[in-house]
């Protein structure tokens, strides 16, 4: 207590301050307690008895806890296929928008490049105008692109975003790096890979996150581009649950199951949604607070531009 | 020729859809003739665009949409204005850590799951918000089949998913404010509220215009995921913008033309908005796209 009342006249605050200070704790404490409950709410139903859900007795604690409702969704028919594939998508995706994103970063930062302002004006014109959903859609299909992997995969390739940013990036680092090594014999693919690359590390990661934050979280080229359930990601997956055949979850609940407990499982059906958005949205709700710093700086370079 | 492959990639998937746009003044079904040297092509010159003009829709669409704009803007363009501006007020630094963290998380949420939340605490049985309003006395509400509430349903949330990671811009421009203004402002006397009113407020005014004159350029655009995830055909008189009518008429309709034509409309007008937008930031802050 006396170290407490010493603290504040080192600070010299009156009483009007102290009080000043609580009204702000609150309010930006209530700002975060709003933001996490809706989330709070619907990890408490997927964690409680069933019958509880059904009674409306759960809020923000969950009654009676058990995990059976994850257990059905795990068992559930195609959810395996639709984290495999989201799995394929987010891997190739990266893998390939990071290289494609450094190989046209590159080129446009090395001055010797013919027509480089010509490249550059050709990168800038789509992020203002394209040709819409329609024309997009109608290549797809011309293309015999429609229903396959490659219709998520390629269209997700480039972007222009994160090319702007990695050039932006490339800029800062020293000039003489760029030509130096050239002139030691070294080509460009050297250069770009054993120097550049290396030293653009922390940009590198900026856009294999977003890239990635982007894959896992993506569901309308899904809904676009492909007609077979075996293809869906996880986000499409969940759709079809959750919004465009909400029924639909009590025909993907394991046979076995189905006969013993029927009447169960309708009590679960709303429950089992809720655990759905939990199991899908969980891999991430852990991950970002640990790489927040690279999410954060990639909002504030995007932002300067140039 | 580093550069070929993602030229190649950006010429086919970004260019030739522009190309594409040419379907807006045909008759185009899909296998069809498109290229205009074509003999086969059918052209039909402004049809589709007078069919829409003509249309019920046409002022509908648009209103839904820059209704839902405005009302982003006066539900949410402050919030995370505001809520920087407190967050700097917070000396502990372990929760100012929490609650930032915190607040990006719906950032980091897919639509599908927003969707789902929404449609999980807004049912009308089961609901959360359903029970408290009927542990107030009133009557349960049918929050997804009355056109009343689908505009707020939709915008609250997206100020709900947006305010915490849009407020990094704004912590970003108070950092940068030089320190030795505060110092010199209580040695004067200032109060806190002074203080924010005359050093952190103007510091951070230039970030605050321009973010509202691109949101002003942007207000042809909405959030067309969420929108056709919760929507339904009972409330396409409220619930119904651009982006999710050309979705729809086109790839559920066939009709690729008319679709083509509506959204190609709809993006001069919309290029236009932003065009109109960098000159007016251009010239009040020296920031712009270009």
């Amino acid at each position: 207590m006396l170290l407490a009342k010493q603290k504040h006249h080192a600070f010299k605050k009156t009483p009007g301050q102290i009080f000043a200070d609580v009204i702000i704790y609150i309010i930006v404490g209530l700002a975060g307690v709003v933001t996490l409950l809706p989330m709070v709410y619907i990890l408490a139903m997927s964690l409680s008895d069933p019958g509880a859900v059904l009674r409306q007795e759960v809020f923000l604690i969950p009654v009676g806890f058990t995990l059976d409702a994850f257990k059905t969704i795990v068992q559930l028919e195609g959810i395996g296929r639709a984290y495999l594939n989201t799995g394929i998508y987010l891997v190739s995706i990266v893998v390939l928008s990071d290289l494609a994103t450094v190989l046209a970063a590159y080129p446009l930062c090395v001055r010797r490049l013919f027509g480089r302002k010509f490249w550059t004006v050709f990168l800038i014109i789509p992020m203002f105008f394209g040709g819409g959903l329609i024309p997009s859609f109608v290549l797809m299909v011309n293309l015999g692109l429609y229903n396959s992997y490659w219709a998520i995969i390629i269209p997700s390739i480039v972007s222009l975003w994160n090319i702007v940013l990695v050039r932006t990036y490339f800029r800062t680092l020293p000039y003489s790096l760029f030509e130096s090594a050239y002139i030691d014999g070294a080509n460009d693919l050297q250069t770009l890979f054993k120097i550049v690359v290396p030293l653009a590390k922390p940009i590198v990661a900026v856009i294999t996150l977003y890239t990635a934050v982007g894959v896992w979280n993506s569901w309308f080229n899904a809904r676009l581009y492909l007609a077979d359930e075996e293809l869906y990601p996880l986000q499409y997956y969940l759709a079809q649950l959750l919004v465009f055949k909400p029924t639909g979850i009590e025909d993907k609940i394991d046979v076995i199951d189905k006969g013993a407990e029927l009447i169960n499982e309708y009590m679960q059906a709303s429950q089992l949604k809720y655990a759905m958005i939990i199991f899908v949205t969980g891999p991430i709700l852990c991950i970002y607070p640990f790489l927040q710093k690279y999410f954060i700086k990639g909002a504030l370079i995007g932002s300067l531009k140039e | 020729m580093m550069l070929l492959p993602v030229m190649a990639l950006v010429f086919i998937f970004m260019y030739v859809p522009m190309g594409g746009i040419l379907m807006a003044f045909q008759e185009y079904s899909i296998g069809g003739p498109i290229l205009p040297w074509d003999p086969g092509v059918k052209w039909v010159g402004f049809e589709h665009f007078i069919r829409f003009f003509e249309s019920e829709f046409f002022g509908r669409i648009i209103w839904n949409t820059v209704r839902n704009s405005l009302l982003t803007f006066v539900l949410g363009f402050w919030v995370p204005i505001v809520f920087a501006l407190l967050l700097n007020e917070i000396g502990n630094k372990y929760f100012k850590k929490v609650v930032q963290t915190v607040s990006y998380m719906p950032h980091f949420i897919s639509t599908v799951v927003v969707a789902g939340i929404l449609l999980g605490i807004l049912d009308y049985d089961d609901g959360i918000v359903n029970q408290m309003v009927e542990m107030l006395g009133l009557d349960r509400i049918n929050f997804f089949n009355e056109p009343v509430y689908f505009p707020f349903i939709v915008v609250i949330s997206g100020v709900w998913q947006s305010f915490g990671w849009n407020s990094i811009l704004y912590l970003a421009a108070i950092a940068g404010i030089d320190q030795s203004l505060y110092e010199a402002a209580r040695l004067d006397g200032a109060s806190r509220l002074q203080q924010i009113w005359h050093i952190t407020l103007p510091g951070i005014t230039p970030t605050i215009v321009i973010i509202l004159v691109f949101a002003l350029g942007g207000i042809l655009g909405g959030d067309m995921e969420k929108i056709l995830l919760l929507y339904n055909p009972g409330i396409y008189e409220t619930a119904d913008i651009i982006q999710t009518y050309t979705y729809r008429e086109g790839i559920y309709g066939f009709q690729y033309s008319y679709s083509t034509a509506v959204s190609l409309f709809v993006s001069v007008l919309n290029f236009a908005l932003v065009f109109g937008a960098n000159k007016v930031s251009n010239k009040l802050t020296d920031y712009g796209l270009w």
